[in-house]
């Protein structure tokens, strides 16, 4: 008996010690310097990218008229979209007391974040007038005029802003326990300063834990329906407009199953490459590999399901706009776009059905790369193949992404990248203590079958 | 393992966080107050001129009417800035040789506009008529304010959207008889029971319908 | 990594307008005196002041600049309208010219002039712009040195004082073509005082060849005007009586006319074209055959034979022009006298001539087709071409010349090679707006007022002489013509005033009497060109050439017309008729031809005729003839200003014996290819019913129909409002309209390459479409400004209240609330919105800040834009009616697009009022709103173009 606990208590110690040596000592440092490094050049090219555009105006860009939005809006729609795994992952599979989770939830959360930070930028720099972006806010302005609260920019701008707030709210009071832990770890003073400030003074005392579960659980609670809100919002910015190919009511559940879709694949690729580079094998475990396969490959099919109903709609409905669009897609100046999109989508996908592909790191990152690539291709081409042809012959046009469209994207991809390094750098990116109450209660079901 | 904090940290972290609400909070209050302040506005700042016409003294105490320099309002949309030659009219005669009057003087002798500065200039995509106001019986003082007591000109209000709406969206109580536009004091005016009664009756007469004067096109385009 | 990418640099860069102007600025306002710089400083306080929304901080206390005194009628803030004329191609355009504090910003029709009634052409809209040109000459100059006009004064004097001891030998006035009086009388009075200089004139794009048709037919020059209006068949050979030209307004007006009384069912109006390429004319014409120019003068003999017009016999015709014909001929017999048969102005005078005798024959004479003596002033004894100049000048005769408003270096067929015969001349004085190809090779250049800045006169095409007064003075050192004219006999005092006055003191008196006053202000006098009658004589049947080389034919171009308004923004941006294209003139090929060579366009070509070539990109037309190449005048510039190096001259290709049609030519690819800039890519209309036709049945009302049912909340009905009817029926696709809304709107010019990335800035643009066969198609126009919908998109998506609807109906567009999400435009169905991607007006210079509409917001970046009816106008017309306490009168408000429309297509008004003009039309029964499905209920709607009716075909 007392030979098991002990044994127990080197398993939670051995958890707590491989999520806590991360940030106090890291390894490999030399390879972390070397991605941040690249991370910061991109992170620049961005910052290049967006002072030119904010110089010398939208012109800058390759849109026109009929195409006015370009690759902004579509990565703006991409991003948002990525960042909803985090809040799924973890919000909902808490709630559902999914305990497999907990090796995931951390660091999808801060992908999350990171994302919707990425996305959210993207309409303020796309604005004719950044400077007034404050307008779309409503604030008593001595205009004595509010914003239009039809418009699905305007709650747009409430939809990221909430979303934004809740998930980093989620994302820090899940994290509190464990940054006390680190500080219990911490050798250096300033570590512990600087790891005991964010933890809040945090104690572990009974008391400390029954708020906590309360805090988070709430947090969850609010988060769950953002989820589906969040990215059935943005879809109106398409479905609003009378535009062929963009006002259908499949648009909303269509942009969420997208939406959570590209996020298990990122938290996939995220899965494997950290397992992968922290030795992580016994938290990560192949069935954690497993349950993201298993979900990567349901919300995908739903999202081909999406695909499947916007073609039948076009075809059962016969308008003459939407088949036209619909011949666009096919074989318009964007079909790379979208075959583009259902090939990197769903057939790398299909291997996701046999156990073995889902558990083998290496198959489970490809897939998850291009399905990511698959989701941005199918983004753009929503946008572009609706707005070069529209109604009238006489105002079709084209559309070319401009060099500083291309690298605002990939600097967009930098900042991504400075901050998620940032966050395996310094802070426990997976939950211990909630890896050892799992193991606790596994172990004591154990214990009961045994006795 | 030793202490890493004082007791007090707490408090302290405590503190931080309720200051920091408060900062961002105080910070928001202090755009908005300074977006609406005089500093912002320029109200009530009277303004340098090369000329220290004194709207009180000709106005106030000498009595003339506000059309008689500022002659298009009736006409157009603008008031105008009284030509050179306005001034000349009289100090051709009084004042002749004041040293103060030397740049009308000069402006007239050499055909070179006199340079003024402008006090109630809206943005270039804000246009007013004043023909049409005037016209519907808005008194001067309504935007102006007492040109009559002011040594320098001012800003009486600050001029802005938000000014023009309040009247806009509620004309009644702003109407006066359009022929007594200038007069400048209207004080003691609601209390004779009639008068409290004008503003409706004007806008039936003239069919104003305030849901027409919020169209945007109206000032903007 | 540079903060502004070279790209960008390179794009802001090529948008000429801009950088020309801004190269100009520094020196815009050289040799003002004191006075003009008092006016100059209230332009430039204007301009400030119409800086609108460029910056978003601005000073809140400005600076302002009251008159000294207020000149008599001046009301600070509102517009002045005077009447007077500009000139194009000699003939007066007379113009009621707007004016805010003493700036012209606008030109209208004059509404009571019986010639243009009120209309114009995109030409007279834009002369507007040519007054504020930054380009233009702003002192005199020797041998292209600034100098100050004593010193060529002083020549002119020492050279007249040399004329007058020998009479004037040596002397040659070369002149424009020039219908003033006024000059007239000083010329006449010049080669009086020194008989032996002689004067010659040269017109690109003149009349010469209709005149001779006329001597042909008639023994004598004659001007010939035909009178559609009373025209119930039509049948033009290559004629484009609707096409550009000082003639289109007053001719389209006629045309329209007719239609109009129509549709009413008064009268045909039956329109058939035999043209190579196609015309404003035969787009609207109910069959247009395609035929060669050798095909047109068969036709027109075999017409002629048909018609039993004597000594002609009929030559074969293919099966489809012997249908053609039987139409054409039923056509005319069924309206006997009330026909107008023309054949293209640019066609063998023998053919023309026999036109003539077919309208003699069919009793048209006096009726359609008014003959008048000429009203461009001829040359004595019409000795005095170009021609004969230049070999003057090779044999030594000439030793001094002067040249007013012509530029032969550039715009002269190349073999007459003006240049060199210039060098053979002593003393070569010039006299234009631009200091131009041929002021290059002068010593003396002095530069010219602008009609708008000007004393002077001119006939209009119906012969009644407008008078020409300035609404502004000269911004630079310039002088009339009139007084060049003068100053050149030594008269350094002339006064053009006076010169004018002296020209009509008989009858008018002198200058302060009231007569002289009325006419002033009427801005033309009400005497018509006598009509004179003349019987045809029977001529020698004309021999038809049948080559089966390729023929280039050389015209006009629609937008800068023969170069002289090459650098006038306004019109290189316009998009020409059928092509779209701006900013570039093209080689037109049939599509067989395309596809025999394997051209797409933009491959470019060398054009060759004999050892005469040049090179050019081709443009596929549908519906031109394969045996002919079609090209523009008016490019390939090489004066430094807006129009240098845009497009390809086409002079090296013509020769004075065949400078409007080449024969022989060769075609072959270069393998190169040129960018093109155009503002719509695709004009195969498909299955789309955008343009619709309809009986003619269908113009009587039809019983209102329900709208679809709809989400939006239903609006309040209040009075006015407002909506427009644009028929598809009379619309020409001129343009008129496009230039109006430009200048009314302060609507920015973006440049060649903005253009040619989708980025153009028109309000109001025009739609060009073909249906059907690409090689034969049917031709369609369609003017779409924004439809203000009253179920609009636009106005849900936009997240700040920029796009609203207001009371009246209007969907409004607040340029200084909107942020420039650009969702308006993603949601709008008929891509009407304009955005401005950079800055595209905080550039210009101060000259063309003051041409702006000070009634309309300046756009700066980032913001939407788009047709908003002329709200400025809207508002106006209502203080108006309100301080006189009535209603706004029907057709009281008329936006720019519609007060320009030659052909009343447009028209705008209260839909609420059951007795408006646009109420009648909406009831119609070809009325249609375009993408009705879309259920966006529009105000702006449609009605369908009349289908011939049945009968008319068959003979």
């Amino acid at each position: 008996m007392a030979s098991q606990d002990a044994a127990l208590d080197a398993d939670y110690r051995h958890v707590t010690r491989e999520v806590t040596r991360i940030p106090l000592a890291f390894p490999h440092k030399r390879t972390w310097w070397i991605a941040f490094l690249a991370a910061l050049t991109l992170l620049g090219l961005y910052l290049v990218s967006a002072g030119v555009t904010f110089a010398v105006g939208i012109g800058a860009w390759g849109n026109d008229i009929p195409v006015n939005w370009g690759i902004a809006i579509s990565n703006y729609i991409w991003w948002i979209g990525i960042g909803h795994a985090g809040t799924l992952i973890s919000a909902m599979l808490l709630l559902m007391r999914q305990r497999w989770r907990n090796s995931l939830n951390r660091f999808a959360e801060a992908m999350t974040l990171f994302a919707v930070v990425c996305g959210g930028l993207y309409p303020i720099i796309h604005l004719g007038r950044p400077w007034f972006f404050y307008w779309m806010a409503p604030y008593p302005a001595t205009m004595g005029v509010w914003p239009q609260f039809k418009s699905p920019l305007t709650w747009d701008f409430f939809a990221v802003l909430t979303y934004l707030t809740v998930s980093a709210m989620f994302w820090y009071v899940g994290i509190i326990p464990d940054l006390a832990a680190t500080r219990d770890r911490a050798k250096r003073h300033s570590a512990q300063v600087f790891f005991g400030v964010l933890a809040l003074g945090w104690r572990g005392a009974a008391r400390h834990w029954a708020r906590w579960r309360q805090a988070y659980r709430t947090c969850a609670a609010i988060a769950v329906p953002l989820v589906i809100s969040v990215h059935s919002e943005i879809s109106m910015i398409f479905a609003a407009g009378p535009e062929p190919g963009w006002m259908s009511t499949v648009f909303p559940p269509y942009f969420v199953l997208g939406a959570a879709f590209s996020g298990f694949a990122v938290v996939a690729m995220i899965a494997t490459v950290t397992r992968r580079a922290f030795g992580l094998q016994d938290l990560i475990t192949e069935k954690h590999l497993d349950m993201l396969g298993r979900l990567t490959l349901a919300t995908g099919m739903m999202t081909a399901y999406g695909y499947f109903a916007d073609v039948f709609g076009a075809l059962y409905g016969g308008g003459r706009y939407e088949l036209h669009t619909l011949h666009e897609r096919f074989f318009g100046e964007v079909a790379w776009a979208y075959w583009g999109a259902v090939i990197l989508n769903f057939v790398p996908l299909q291997l996701l059905w046999l156990r073995r592909w889902r558990v083998a790191p290496v198959a489970l990152f490809l897939v998850g790369l291009s399905c990511t690539i698959g989701m941005w291709c199918e983004r753009y081409m929503l946008l572009v193949s609706t707005l070069y042809r529209d109604y009238l012959v006489s105002s079709w046009g084209h559309f070319w992404p401009s060099f500083w469209e291309w690298t605002l994207f990939f600097g967009s991809i930098g900042l991504w990248l400075t901050l998620f390094l940032l966050f395996v750098r310094i802070l426990p990116m997976i939950s211990a203590f909630e890896i050892k109450e799992a193991t606790f209660e596994e172990e004591e079901a154990a214990e009961a079958s045994r006795g | 393992m030793p202490q890493i904090f004082r007791p007090s940290a707490d408090i302290w972290l405590r503190a931080a966080v309720v200051m920091v609400f408060f900062l961002v909070l105080g910070g928001g209050l202090f755009a908005t107050g300074l977006a609406r302040s005089s500093y912002a506005t320029g109200q009530g700042w009277p303004i340098e001129q090369t000329v220290p016409f004194s709207h009180k003294h000709h106005a106030g105490d000498l009595g003339i009417d506000c059309r008689y320099c500022h002659v298009d309002v009736e006409r157009g949309p603008v008031a105008g800035i009284p030509p050179t030659y306005t001034c000349m009219t009289c100090h051709s005669q009084v004042w002749t040789g004041a040293p103060m009057l030397a740049p009308v003087r000069d402006s007239l002798a050499s055909g070179q506009p006199l340079v003024w500065t402008r006090v109630a200039k809206l943005p270039g995509y804000v246009y007013f008529d004043h023909q049409i106001h005037i016209d519907r019986g808005v008194p001067c003082v309504e935007c102006h304010g007492r040109m009559d007591q002011m040594p320098l000109a001012y800003r009486a209000h600050a001029l802005e959207m938000r000014f023009c709406l309040s009247c806009h969206r509620d004309p009644a109580p702003h109407l006066k008889p359009p022929d007594m536009v200038t007069r400048m004091d209207w004080a003691g005016w609601d209390l004779v029971a009639a008068h409290r009664a004008y503003g409706a009756a004007a806008m039936k007469r003239f069919h104003i319908e305030p849901a027409k004067l919020t169209d945007c096109g109206l000032c903007h385009r | 990594m540079p903060m502004t990418p070279p790209h960008i640099a390179r794009s802001r860069l090529s948008d000429r307008d801009l950088r020309r102007a801004a190269a100009e600025f520094p020196t815009a306002f050289e040799g003002l005196s004191q006075t003009d710089r008092r006016d100059l400083l209230k332009v430039m306080g204007a301009s400030l002041a119409l800086a609108g929304l460029a910056g978003c901080h601005q000073d809140p206390h400005p600076e302002a600049r009251p008159y000294v005194r207020v000149p008599d009628g001046i009301v600070l803030g509102q517009s002045r309208a005077y009447a007077t004329a500009v000139t194009f191609g000699g003939y007066a355009q007379p113009v009621l010219a707007t004016t805010h504090e003493g700036r012209p910003t606008k030109l209208e029709g004059l509404p009571d002039h019986p010639a243009s009634q009120g209309a114009t052409d995109a030409f007279t809209q834009a002369a507007l712009l040519g007054l504020y040109d930054p380009g233009r000459s702003k002192g005199p100059a020797r041998l292209g040195q600034p100098t100050d006009w004593a010193q060529i004064d002083a020549a002119m004097v020492a050279n007249a004082a040399r004329l007058d001891a020998v009479k004037g030998a040596g002397f040659r006035l070369l002149s424009g073509a020039i219908t003033s009086p006024t000059l007239g009388r000083l010329i006449d009075a010049m080669l009086q005082r020194w008989p032996q200089a002689r004067w010659h004139a040269f017109e690109p794009v003149n009349d010469d060849l209709r005149l001779e048709a006329a001597r042909q037919a008639f023994g004598r020059p004659l001007l010939v005007r035909p009178q559609l209006e009373a025209a119930e068949a039509v049948i033009s050979f290559d004629d484009d009586l609707l096409g550009p030209g000082p003639f289109q307004t007053s001719q389209a007006r006629g045309w329209a006319a007719r239609r109009a009384a129509y549709q009413r069912g008064q009268g045909g109006s039956e329109l058939l074209t035999a043209e190579p390429a196609p015309s404003l004319t035969g787009a609207v014409s109910q069959h247009r055959l395609i035929a060669s120019v050798a095909g047109v003068d068969r036709l027109v003999l075999a017409l002629a034979a048909a018609l039993g017009v004597g000594g002609v016999a009929a030559p074969a015709l293919a099966a489809t022009q012997a249908a053609w014909l039987a139409e054409a001929a039923a056509a005319l017999r069924r309206a006997g006298g009330a026909s107008y048969v023309g054949v293209g102005a640019f066609h063998d005078p023998a053919i023309q001539a026999l036109a003539l005798r077919i309208n003699d024959r069919l009793g048209a004479i006096g009726r359609t087709t008014v003959l008048s003596q000429p009203l461009i002033k001829a040359t004595p004894g019409n000795s005095g071409s170009l021609a004969a100049l230049v070999a003057d000048a090779h044999a030594g005769l000439v030793d001094s010349l002067a040249i007013f408003d012509a530029n032969p270096v550039y715009a002269a067929p190349a073999d007459l090679e003006v240049a060199g015969a210039l060098q053979k001349v002593r003393l070569r004085f010039h006299a234009g707006l631009h200091a131009d190809e041929t002021a290059a090779l002068c010593h003396w250049h002095a530069p010219v007022e602008h009609d708008l800045e000007t004393w002077g006169d001119a006939l209009a095409v119906d012969g009644r002489p407008s008078l020409i007064q300035p609404l502004v003075r000269p911004f630079y050192a310039v002088r009339a013509r009139s007084v060049l004219l003068q100053n050149l006999q030594g008269d350094l005092a002339a006064d053009p005033r006076r010169l004018l006055a002296a020209t009509w003191t008989d009858k008018l008196g002198d200058l302060d009497s009231p007569a002289w006053r009325a006419a002033q202000e009427r801005g033309f006098l009400d005497e018509p060109v006598t009509a004179v009658t003349a019987a045809s004589a029977a001529g020698p049947a004309p021999a038809t050439s049948a080559s089966n080389a390729l023929t280039v034919l050389v015209r006009p171009d629609p937008a800068v017309w023969d170069g002289a308004l090459a650098n006038n923004p306004w019109l290189q941006e316009l998009p020409r008729p059928f092509t779209s294209l701006t900013w570039d003139n093209v080689v037109a090929v049939a599509p067989a031809l395309a596809r025999r060579l394997g051209l797409k366009n933009g491959d470019v070509v060398q054009l060759a005729a004999g050892a005469r070539m040049l090179e050019g990109p081709v443009w596929i037309m549908p519906g031109q003839d394969p045996s002919t190449l079609v090209v523009t005048l008016g490019f390939g510039r090489t004066a430094p200003g807006l129009g240098q190096a845009v497009g390809f001259d086409v002079a090296p290709l013509r020769t004075v014996g065949a400078s409007w049609r080449v024969d022989g030519a060769t075609l072959t690819p270069t393998g190169r290819s040129l960018p093109l800039a155009t503002t719509q890519d695709v004009t195969t209309l498909g299955d789309f019913d955008f343009v619709r036709t309809a009986p003619r049945t269908s113009v009587a009302p039809k019983p209102p129909t329900p709208p679809p049912p709809s989400f939006y909340p239903p609006k309040p009905e209040s009075r006015p409002q407002w909506g427009m009817s644009i028929d598809l029926d009379v619309c020409i696709g001129c343009n008129a309209c496009v230039v109006a809304c430009q200048a009314e709107n302060n609507v920015p010019v973006v440049g060649k390459t903005q253009v040619a990335k989708g980025r153009h800035m028109h309000w109001l643009r025009v739609d060009h479409y073909e249906a059907g066969e690409p090689d034969d198609p049917a031709f369609f126009n369609q003017p779409v400004p924004c439809m203000h919908c009253e179920q609009a998109p636009c106005e849900m998506g936009c997240p700040v209240n920029a796009a609203v609807h207001s009371d009246d109906g209007l969907n409004l567009q607040v340029y200084n609330r909107c942020i420039g999400t650009r969702t308006c435009s993603s949601y709008c169905p008929y891509k009407v919105r304009r955005f401005n991607w950079f800055d595209f007006t905080g550039g210009d210079p101060p000259e063309l800040r003051a041409a702006r509409n000070p009634d309309v917001t300046v756009r700066s970046r980032g913001v939407m834009e788009k047709c908003n009816y002329c709200l400025q106008r809207i508002v106006a017309g209502k203080i108006a009616a309100q301080v006189a306490g009535r209603d706004i009168a029907d057709g009281e408000v008329r936006t720019a697009c519609q007060q320009a429309c030659p052909t009343d297509a447009i028209v705008f008004g209260d839909i609420s009022d059951g007795a408006s003009q646009v109420v009648a039309r909406k009831a119609q029964g070809r009325n249609y709103a375009l993408l009705e499905e879309a259920n966006t209920r529009p105000r702006t709607t449609y009605l369908a173009r009349l289908a011939p009716d049945a009968g008319d075909g068959d003979g």
